[in-house]
């Protein structure tokens, strides 16, 4: 409830903010809170399939980066060798703007579907393969000796051990990433195609229609806050472990 | 009756111990005093089937340690309870491992924690327990799985004082009520002294053990007698003489 009502204040803050600024300015270009809400709504059925595209886009770019850096950073933190062999390719890839690699997935992989999805993967992929690689690379030697010597198998340490000990870490490489992710996707839907919050939002621009424009902008902002929302609060419902003792700080704290 | 016949280790060219041979009946406890990095817990991980020793064998009863092995129970100074779980189902975990069903665990939990003084304590998350009450879930989680053999490296080293004892105290009363063999690697003589029928003193590179019996070794005396006291000087003695030699 606490956090509802932060939430609110925030965007509350927001709205004061757009609205002074929009008077202030006192341009077409910048239209008020009001003016935008009113044409999303005469828009809405539009608005809602191009924002439906971005997030489609999202959540398979983010589900395939999820399925290949997971497995591979944790090879990489566990095994010395596998790090060995895949860590320089890495340190060298993670640095390149993934964005200006947009002409050459086009030219490569065709300018469909594929390469809008494959221009998220390659930024989300990289973030998570470190986060996961360093995290699983901390996880305490002890751990995995308790468990083989309860009678785990280094198969089952994977599923009782390792992935549980990274998942805080893992979870906030793709909240960190999914913001990055969104706005590469929103560069990359601005080419070769008509579906997506990207193309619409330019193509709002082009047409001189700032209050579409804004609404279009508006509906990324709130894609990127549902999505970082939910990763949030998968967050504190499966590393519940992870707060328990913040819950026993805070206690202390507030008790009188 | 746990036995390590002529065990090495090694860790590449590095022989940790050679040939050590020594043995712990059901009833009895051997407390292993020795200098860090000498090996205390190369020893107990080998009797643990832990690590492949490059000679000789750890078995119990003459069959064969294997790793993951039900008759060990391993107590780990820090990092053995998994924060992900809860208390009841890190002292779940090793019965479920071995494959026992959900009603069965949850009794045998249940029993095990009550047995350490933490009845109650299951739905709690490690990491909003004290040290002391970690390591009572820690022997808890070794005592629910029924070990013959009780392994434990330094498993009291990060407490204070107040709990050490109290911890020592529950310990006894353990092994007392469930004589099984047990292995306790310790820094602190006085802890060797109270809680060993025999004492290990490990010393050298490679490691060497000599074996002290404890005079005091009926598990049931008090800290303040003098039995123990001459028992603290006579181990100190040794431990002095080999480890500074």
């Amino acid at each position: 409830m606490r956090r509802a009502a932060s939430f609110a204040t925030g965007a509350a803050t927001i709205l004061a903010l757009w609205w002074i600024g929009s008077i202030a300015l006192d341009s077409p270009v910048f239209p008020g809170p009001g003016a935008v809400a009113l044409r999303t709504l005469e828009i809405a059925p539009r608005l809602a399939a191009h924002a439906g595209a971005s997030l489609a886009r999202v959540i398979v770019a983010l589900i395939l980066s999820v399925v290949l850096a997971v497995p591979l950073g944790l090879a990489m933190g566990r095994s010395r060798r596998v790090d060995r062999v895949i860590a320089p390719t890495a340190y060298l890839l993670y640095p390149v703007p993934k964005i200006a690699l947009l002409p050459l997935v086009f030219l490569v992989v065709g300018i469909g579907e594929t390469a809008r999805i494959l221009i998220v993967v390659m930024v989300l992929f990289f973030q998570i393969l470190v986060a996961v690689r360093d995290a699983s690379r901390a996880i305490p030697a002890g751990y995995i000796v308790a468990f083989l010597s309860l009678g785990g198998t280094r198969r089952q340490a994977v599923r009782f051990v390792l992935l549980p000990a990274i998942l805080p870490q893992l979870l906030t490489s793709i909240r960190i990433g999914t913001g990055t992710g969104l706005a590469v996707l929103f560069f990359a839907e601005t080419f070769f195609t008509d579906r997506g919050l990207g193309a619409f939002i330019v193509e709002s621009w082009m047409r001189v229609s700032y209050a579409e424009m804004l609404s279009g902008i508006v509906t990324l902002g709130l894609i990127g806050f549902v999505l970082f929302a939910a990763i949030d609060t998968v967050e504190r419902r499966v590393c519940r472990w992870a707060h328990a003792a913040d819950a026993k700080i805070a206690d202390v704290r507030t008790t009188p | 009756m746990i036995e390590l016949e002529t065990c090495s280790v090694a860790y590449g060219e590095k022989t940790v111990f050679s040939d050590v041979t020594v043995s712990v009946e059901r009833g009895k406890t051997l407390t292993v005093l020795g200098p860090s990095g000498c090996g205390k817990t190369s020893l107990l991980y080998a009797a643990a089937g832990l690590i492949e020793p490059a000679s000789g064998r750890s078995t119990i009863d003459r069959v064969p340690v294997l790793r993951g092995d039900r008759r060990v129970g391993l107590v780990l100074q820090e990092y053995g309870l998994f924060p992900w779980f809860t208390v009841s189902e890190n002292v779940e975990l090793g019965l479920r491992l071995h494959g026992v069903d959900r009603g069965e665990r949850r009794e045998r939990a249940r029993d095990a924690l009550a047995a350490v003084g933490m009845a109650g304590a299951g739905t709690r998350y490690v990491t909003t327990l004290s040290g002391g009450e970690r390591q009572r879930v820690a022997i808890a989680r070794t005592w629910a799985l029924d070990p013959d053999v009780l392994l434990m490296d330094e498993p009291f080293s990060a407490l204070d004082a107040l709990s050490r004892e109290t911890l020592q105290d529950m310990l006894r009363a353990l092994l007392r009520k469930n004589p099984v063999a047990a292995i306790l690697v310790t820094h602190s003589i006085d802890e060797a002294v109270l809680l060993g029928s025999s004492i290990a003193v490990m010393y050298g590179s490679p490691a060497r053990l000599e074996i002290i019996e404890n005079t005091v070794a009926d598990n049931d005396h008090s800290r303040t007698s003098e039995r123990y006291f001459e028992a603290v000087r006579r181990v100190r003695a040794v431990f002095e003489e080999r480890v500074r030699a």
